[in-house]
């Protein structure tokens, strides 16, 4: 008799892919996935009868991210929840994208962004809502980008690039539009530059301090 | 011919052509109007009826075609994140990584194209690095507040009339921040600041020996046994705290006292506001040379020989945990945190004890003559010395990492943060040092010492800086503001006048001549009208700009008439900036 409340379960659910894979796993991992976890209290009981389809996710990226969560079953929840929906929301944490761990970086690196299969991913993250495997994905297209001029982004990712104001794809050029600047002044006062020498014609005074 | 095509006719026509193949194809007639209309028709089918058609298609090309489809085929393969994210609204997730990036990433990614340049903008990402960097960095952390951006940070909070500030603001700011930063760098290299001068007009004995700040006041102990202190923004003097019976040597407040040790032996504990005294503690037998408090512990040390530790409850209830003893002299100057109380004698020494179990650890040697001063944070201590160097040790293992040469007397004060040392000398210099270089073993020696200031005539007794200004205190009865900001702002009070190409001390004009100085309601009426007699008189004086001894000693029988007890005293004398060289 499955329990009511799936996540004090110990039961095994199926998934399937969009490509018709079959995937057996257990509360570890569903608890790593927002959108499982939806799934599962939404349809209650039925989960553990069929499997629950996936109709954005294929195999051959289901099952690498089933071994990631299998990899991070144990990893404390994160405490923060780095929520980028609200752009009022005070960031305290620095953003650093050079902490990735050594197994998740070995992990990412069977996905490339020549075959597309980075980006899907990320696209399957998102949508599983794995937070942090989409923290993994987008570190690592992160670091692809930092650094590089702008003709080696385009060439990474093949972007094409029509000169300003020519083509489609070019930007504005950053000075149209909002002409404010700052509107606490910076300084400009005039300075004094500290050469003089002043005389030194004290007398040999007091001081309380031994020598 | 002449054929309307419809769906079921596209079909029909492929097999024609199959069925015909000839050898020399004619350009098809109405081409455009036949391939217009197969498109539309092709776009309304579904994705799995478009993949057949167009497989059939690719089956009835031969190589040479098949090698241009692929040409134009495989950049379309080509995964461009930002662009692809943007085009299914998953433009947050574009946002997310390219939040990660720093400055210079972020302005290559905003040339990439327009919807990276979208991404960025709709992201705001320029105002999230700002955060950042505010968050993470203190100098940005100041910077902002001392500016006035930071109202345009997180929540904004504007003022009336104002908008919300958009990306390009933020792009701009970004650039302009790190401008100002290089020219606040720049100052302190150069030596380019404007300074402010407070006269303390000590009557007998003339000195100020310690001192603090912050952004509203100057806290001062003085030769003469009085506290004075100074109002940051008018550098008036707003308060006289008298009750020592000796020389005020050290000192130190919070947000709820004042501590100060002095030449009569004794610690008193003195209300910061209001500036009633609290408590007297009677315990060392000689002079209070240096005292520091955190966290409830007080650490004193005193010219005869000894560190006290204490317990503070409450600024009433304060008792002695340890005596440490050990030192071979005076002990000049104690500082400690959590781990170490670390001590400096006349004696050529620096010990360290444990402060929870007050037991000694180590002795640091290495000076030549007497410590005269001591900072001690993380794992860093620097001292000064009477054989005019300085030292930079490492607490742990004890170990010298460097010894500072450059001053010509004796190193009578010392301070340091994350970026630089600032010594005083008996001399009057102070010696500005890059810390960083110091604790580099490969740094020559000529590079450490980034700049001398000669401002006061007298032995430096204390100072105390941040990363914008240095503030110091002297035997030549001065207290000297080095500010290397250079902040202009129209709405302060124009104390100083740095503004004039005199290469001189900036004059300072006496301000408001007519209006009498508030008076604080606990002074006791004699001396209420002492007070405004005594301003009114300094107030017809300076409007003719002529400082006179007559005013400098009334303005002192004022203050030896306002406090003889120890109760609080306010005394509102003007601003003490006249010009004496």
């Amino acid at each position: 008799m499955p329990p009511t409340t799936s996540t004090e379960s110990t039961e095994k659910i199926k998934i399937s892919s969009n490509d018709g894979v079959v995937f057996e796993i257990g509360q570890d991992i569903i608890k790593q996935s927002s959108t499982i976890k939806e799934m599962c209290s939404d349809l209650g009981d039925l989960v553990y009868s069929m499997p629950t389809p996936l109709p954005n996710v294929k195999a051959s990226i289901l099952k690498p991210i089933i071994d990631f969560c299998e990899h991070h079953k144990d990893d404390q929840p994160p405490v923060v929840d780095d929520d980028d929906d609200d752009p009022n929301k005070d960031q305290f944490e620095p953003k650093r994208s050079d902490d990735i761990s050594e197994w998740d970086q070995e992990f990412i690196k069977q996905f490339t962004v020549k075959e597309g299969t980075l980006f899907d991913i990320i696209m399957a993250a998102n949508y599983l809502g794995i937070k942090t495997l989409l923290a993994v994905g987008c570190k690592t297209i992160a670091n692809m980008v930092r650094g590089k001029a702008s003709t080696e982004v385009r060439e990474m990712f093949n972007i094409s690039y029509d000169p300003p104001g020519q083509g489609l794809n070019a930007p504005q050029t950053p000075s149209e539009g909002d002409n404010s600047t700052p509107s606490t002044p910076l300084p400009t006062s005039t300075q004094r530059q500290s050469s003089t020498n002043s005389d030194t014609n004290q007398t040999p005074a007091v001081d309380p301090m031994n020598e | 011919m002449d054929v309307t095509i419809s769906s079921s006719d596209c079909n029909e026509l492929i097999e024609m052509t199959l069925n015909e193949i000839p050898v020399n194809k004619k350009s098809t007639p109405n081409y455009e109007q036949h391939s217009t209309n197969f498109l539309e028709k092709f776009e309304q089918w579904t994705d799995n009826e478009q993949l057949n058609i167009v497989e059939d298609l690719l089956k009835r090309m031969h190589h040479y075609q098949l090698g241009k489809i692929n040409q134009f085929l495989f950049p379309m393969l080509q995964r461009d994140f930002i662009g692809q994210l943007s085009a299914k609204g998953l433009e947050h997730i574009a946002e997310k990584i390219l939040g990660y990036l720093d400055d210079k990433s972020l302005t290559a990614t905003e040339l990439v194209c327009r919807d990276w340049y979208h991404v960025v903008s709709q992201g705001m990402l320029w105002k999230k690095l700002v955060e950042q960097k505010v968050m993470n960095d203190t100098l940005w952390h100041c910077l902002s507040e001392k500016r006035g951006w930071n109202r345009y940070l997180f929540r904004q909070m504007l003022q009336n009339g104002e908008t919300q500030k958009k990306h390009e603001y933020y792009r701009q700011l970004y650039p302009q921040i790190c401008k100002d930063i290089e020219r606040i760098e720049t100052n302190w290299r150069t030596g380019n600041f404007t300074l402010q001068k407070i006269q303390c007009r000590s009557q007998n004995s003339k000195g100020v020996y310690c001192l603090q700040y912050d952004d509203d006041k100057i806290v001062s102990g003085l030769r003469d046994n009085t506290i004075k202190i100074w109002d940051r923004k008018t550098l008036e003097c707003t308060k006289v705290l008298t009750g020592h019976n000796g020389s005020v040597l050290c000192l130190q407040y919070d947000e709820k006292v004042i501590i100060t040790g002095s030449s009569d032996s004794t610690i008193r504990v003195w209300n910061v506001k209001t500036g009633e005294l609290l408590n007297t503690l009677l315990h060392h037998c000689e002079a209070v040379l240096h005292l520091r408090f955190m966290d409830g512990i007080m650490v004193t040390c005193s010219k005869d020989r000894s560190i006290a530790v204490w317990e503070m409850n409450s600024p009433t209830d304060i008792t002695i945990r340890r005596v440490l003893v050990g030192h071979r002299a005076a002990v000049n100057v104690v500082d400690f945190d959590d781990k170490y109380i670390v001590s400096a004698s006349g004696d050529r020494t620096i010990k360290v004890w444990c402060t929870t179990t007050c037991e000694f650890v180590r002795t640091l040697l290495g000076h030549k003559r007497g410590i005269a001063c001591l900072q001690y944070r993380d794992k860093i201590v620097v001292s000064g010395s009477s054989d005019n160097t300085i030292r930079i040790w490492d607490i742990d293992c004890g170990a010298c990492l460097r010894v500072l040469e450059g001053h010509d007397e004796l190193v009578r004060c010392i301070r340091f943060d994350s970026k630089r040392i600032v010594s005083g000398a008996y001399d009057g210099k102070i010696k500005v040092w890059d810390l960083q270089l110091a604790l580099d073993p490969r740094s020559p020696a000529q590079s450490l010492c980034i700049r001398t200031l000669t401002e006061h005539t007298g032995r430096v007794f204390r100072l105390q800086f941040d990363e914008f200004q240095i503030v110091s205190s002297s035997h030549d009865d001065t207290i000297l503001q080095f500010n290397f900001l250079n902040f202009n702002n129209p709405d302060r009070v124009p104390v100083t006048t740095a503004a004039t190409s005199n290469r001189h001390l900036s004059h300072h004009n006496h301000h408001q001549p007519s209006a009498p100085q508030p008076v604080s309601p606990s002074l006791p009426l004699s001396s209420v009208c002492s007070v405004s007699a005594s301003n009114m008189l300094l107030a017809t004086l300076s409007s003719s700009d002529t400082p006179s001894s007559n005013v400098i000693s009334s303005n002192n029988n004022l203050q030896s008439q306002v406090s003889t007890t120890s109760t609080s005293s306010t005394s509102s004398s003007s601003s003490q900036t006249l010009t004496g060289d």
